[in-house]
């Protein structure tokens, strides 16, 4: 690929210095297109299905069957004035969003869309993965201090607090992950799950249940959306933000739901591997070099059933309690995570 | 016993009638009320635990305070009524024995102007804090300066 | 570092308060310390127009006291003023006044329903309930006109009769009703999450719900047998026999129990009064009057019974003497009495309204006191308040 890249550039008789230097670009560049793209349909897939399970329509007015429904929202938000409240702190509030909504955009880089397909094969990117998206609380805590609003200040409250205990099991599920594949490389840990019996959900499936509970929580979506309760506390931290601001922080949100959801895929469903072990564009002997577009489509279709997954319990259950969360993540979820790494632990022993 | 020979012995002088159902009215000594309800509440014989409902009436000569209690063990209802004087109606809050008069009462205060004594917080609660006049008064004029965009 | 409390203005206008109701909160974190609760906001001093206008004027405006369920106040006042008035009311028309009573009564119970699962977080079941209820209040679109301020009682009876099919409408309504009532509850009633949040939470014990007054599904709740469809029946209960369900815990999860039980007792009703209601469905009446054409008062098609009304009432005319007379209803939030003292004249001396969202919304603060935040939404939502009942 590299050398048909370079041979543009001697066809077009530009400098080989500009080719080398934008390779490594490419990738980032395309990853960023396609978050874009993700987060426009992600917004729309959410209202669409919510829809299709309340008996209505969802938006199906712009474009053929609501299609340009985000993009309509993204403008109509672009236009909107920009209010900073009155005794609000102006730089906190400013870089609140952009703290809160380039974590979620900086490990799309660290998924493996097939294979050796990664933006950044870091040899621990899972590390690299979870300590990034936990960056984003700070962006939370700070939107709700800067406000300058009581309620604000209690949404993040409560989100900082939902978000911090719920990080323990989520990164001791991913732990049982490494157990079982020996490394923290997600191009790696997704190569090594074979066929549908080599998932790492069959020995690890309390580490999947918890994994899940917690992106949740970390996601801030029902039944742990506490902190943007509407109907308690209007809209909690981002209750005084309007116009791009607000649209950074509803984007970062549906950007970081793909990313959760596909690292959830990649840790325990298989990444990008079939279930039938081989792939079927790697049978036919002409097309074999793009056996990497099934890998993709797999990671795809995967990663839309756990959202479409996702998307189905916002529709079902109510909201859980302040104090009930607290109680459920550090007086179950982690004594079980506990439980389920010393399983997956013997079961790497005896039988691994 | 018979209700009479109860009122006789507790000193009290009551005139039972009926309003247009058919439902018993009491009519009640201002200052005799209390110890009425005390006894409506307590004594085996009545056992009326729920005051439902507080009226307050202005007839033009004076006002008038109608109270409906209600007993779940015996299935009865009863009304009180009691007579008050035209200028400054006073009267004593049953808060003491019924929670639900607080609210009531302040209605009451807040419409009519009748004044409950040792009532723990008498203020407006239907209208603003700042309204003058007690509107369902058959003689309330509304001359609040304030209000004047109501007028044109 | 000191914490201090934090004194924060839930409402007026809010996304979940029905109605405009205005709480102050002191808060310690999540804990409340104080709260109290304000009122006045919806005031539209329905009883003070009363006076100025005469009983067929002011009968149209008694709809909207609580426009969720608007026949129940309809109904307390025309028993009023026939009480006063000593009209009678046909059988007919007294039927029709209890099936559309049990029909309000559980679109009513569907609206609080969906609202306060909405409340709680779950955001699909308002969907499903309001399905329902378009249904319920086609039929009684079809009945009436109105969808919501029916103004359709008149003192006498009924307006007029029910149109053509509409008995069966409401009969194959009630067939597919209770399997709406089942699915609620496989979705809602053993949901782990709605468990823990209503059970225990906003207990009212039984001596607390008789000082404060309260009635209604509230009080069922909290263990007490009262209902005055039973205990001070009026229009035509006593010829039915129904079950008054209760529970004894007092709490959210009681209440939420108690008024789905109300809604299968309700339907039950309308059941058996559609089964004997004098004269039957209208078209078979149309009929079988014509065919008779006796026109004796006993007759079972042309007589008396049959009916919607006796006479029409002349507004011009109809003075009623001094007298006063109070009248109890069963309306879907609990006790609704109303009180008319007439003077002689065509318009009231005064009408008093005894609404049963104002006792709770009393005991409101004294459930929230010591609990959680977050444990306010669902107290308030399990209370069934409704904001124009209890400002009139």
């Amino acid at each position: 690929m590299y050398d048909f890249y370079l041979k543009i550039f001697k066809y077009l008789s530009l400098p080989k210095l500009i080719g080398v230097i934008t390779w490594p670009v490419i990738p980032f560049a395309a990853i960023a297109a396609l978050m874009i793209v993700l987060v426009l349909f992600l917004v729309l897939l959410e209202r669409k299905f919510l829809a299709l399970l309340t008996i209505r329509k969802g938006p199906n007015r712009v474009g053929p069957n609501g299609l340009f429904q985000t993009v309509a929202d993204a403008i109509k938000l672009l236009f909107k004035e920009d209010i900073i409240p009155a005794n609000a702190n102006k730089i906190l509030f400013t870089i609140a969003p952009v703290v809160f909504f380039f974590p979620a955009m900086v490990v799309y880089g660290l998924i493996p869309f097939a294979h050796n397909w990664v933006a950044i094969n870091a040899s621990c990117g899972l590390l690299l993965m979870l300590a990034i998206s936990a960056i984003s609380i700070l962006g939370l805590l700070s939107a709700g201090w800067a406000s300058n609003n009581k309620y604000s200040m209690l949404g993040a409250m409560r989100a900082v607090s939902q978000a911090i205990s719920y990080e323990l099991p989520l990164v001791l599920s991913a732990l049982s992950v490494v157990v079982l594949s020996g490394t923290m490389n997600l191009n790696k840990i997704a190569f090594g799950q074979g066929n549908i019996f080599g998932w790492y959900i069959f020995p690890s499936f309390f580490g999947f249940v918890i994994f899940l509970i917690c992106t949740l929580a970390e996601l801030n979506r029902v039944p742990f959306d506490l902190p943007e309760a509407e109907s308690e506390l209007v809209s909690g931290y981002n209750t005084e933000y309007s116009g791009m601001k607000f649209a950074l922080f509803f984007l970062a949100e549906y950007a970081a739901l793909f990313v959760y959801s596909a690292l959830i895929v990649t840790l325990f469903l298989g990444g990008y591997s079939s279930p039938f072990g081989g792939y079927i564009l790697g049978l036919i002997p002409y097309i074999k070099k793009v056996v990497f577009l099934e890998q993709a489509f797999w990671l795809m279709s995967k990663t839309f059933a756990i959202i479409l997954l996702i998307m189905w319990i916002r529709a079902t259950l109510p909201r859980l309690r302040a104090d009930q969360l607290m109680s459920f993540s550090w007086k179950f979820l982690l004594p079980l995570s506990f439980l389920n790494l010393l399983f997956v632990a013997l079961f790497k022993y005896f039988i691994g | 016993m018979s209700f009479e020979e109860f009122f006789n012995r507790h000193e009290l002088n009551i005139i039972q009638e009926k309003d247009a159902s058919d439902n018993d009215i009491w009519l009640v000594n201002q200052n005799d009320l209390l110890k009425v309800c005390e006894l409506l509440k307590t004594d085996r014989l009545f056992n009326y635990e729920m005051l439902l409902a507080l009226i307050g009436l202005d007839c033009v000569s004076h006002f008038e305070v109608l109270y409906s209690f209600y007993s779940v063990k015996n299935h009865k209802k009863l009304f009180l009524k009691t007579v008050l004087q035209k200028e400054n109606p006073v009267v004593e809050s049953l808060c003491g024995l019924y929670s639900s008069a607080n609210w009531h009462e302040r209605e009451c205060f807040d419409l009519l102007g009748i004044e409950f004594l040792n009532h723990p917080k008498l203020e407006r609660i239907l209208l603003p804090k700042d309204w003058i006049g007690h509107p369902l008064r058959k003689d309330y004029k509304e001359e609040d300066e304030r209000l004047s965009w109501n007028r044109r | 570092m000191i914490t201090e409390e934090l004194k924060i203005n839930i409402g007026p206008q809010h996304p979940s308060t029905h109605g405009v109701l205005r709480l102050v909160a002191d808060l310690d974190g999540e804990y409340i310390r104080d709260i109290e609760a304000k009122i006045g906001y919806l005031h539209r001093g329905m009883e003070k127009l009363a006076e100025s206008r005469n009983y067929h004027q002011y009968l149209p405006m008694v709809d909207r006291i609580d426009y969720l369920s608007g026949f129940f106040n309809s109904a307390s006042f025309c028993y009023a003023v026939e009480g006063l008035a000593g009209i009678k009311v046909p059988k007919r028309a007294e039927y029709l006044r209890l099936i559309t009573m049990e029909l309000n009564r559980i679109s009513s119970h569907l609206l609080w329903l969906g609202t306060f699962l909405l409340d709680l977080g779950a955001t699909s079941p308002l969907f499903y309930c309001l399905r329902e209820r378009e249904e319920i209040v086609k039929i009684l679109e079809n009945l009436t006109g109105q969808r919501m301020m029916y103004n359709y009682y008149c003192f006498g009876g009924v307006r007029k009769d029910m149109p053509d099919g509409w008995l069966g409408s409401v009969r194959d309504f009630c067939e597919s009703f209770p399997a709406k009532i089942d699915d609620y509850e496989k979705l809602i009633t053993e949901n782990p999450i709605f468990l823990e949040r209503t059970k225990g939470v906003g207990v009212i014990s039984q001596e607390m719900a008789l000082d404060f007054g309260i009635t209604g599904a509230n009080l069922r709740a909290s263990g007490v047998k009262f209902d005055a469809r039973k205990n001070m029946p009026y229009s035509v209960y006593k010829d039915f026999n129904f079950d008054i369900p209760i529970h004894q815990e007092g709490d959210c999860y009681a209440r939420y129990q108690v008024r789905l039980l109300e809604m299968r007792e309700s339907c039950h009703l309308i059941q058996k009064a559609i089964t004997r209601i004098p004269g039957g469905a209208s078209e078979k009446l149309k009929v079988k009057r014509t065919n008779c054409g006796c026109n004796k008062p006993e007759c079972a098609f042309c007589g008396d019974e049959t009916k919607v009304f006796f006479k029409k009432t002349n507004p011009l005319v109809l003075k009623i003497p001094t007298s006063e007379i109070t009248t109890f209803v069963e309306s879907s939030r609990g006790l609704s009495t109303c009180y008319v003292r007439a003077n002689g004249t065509n318009m009231p001396d005064r009408v008093k309204w005894r609404t049963p969202s104002f006792s709770a919304t009393q005991i409101l603060p004294e459930l929230c006191k010591g609990g959680l935040y977050a444990d306010i939404m669902a107290i308030l939502g399990s209370l069934d308040i409704v904001l124009p009942e209890v400002d009139r």
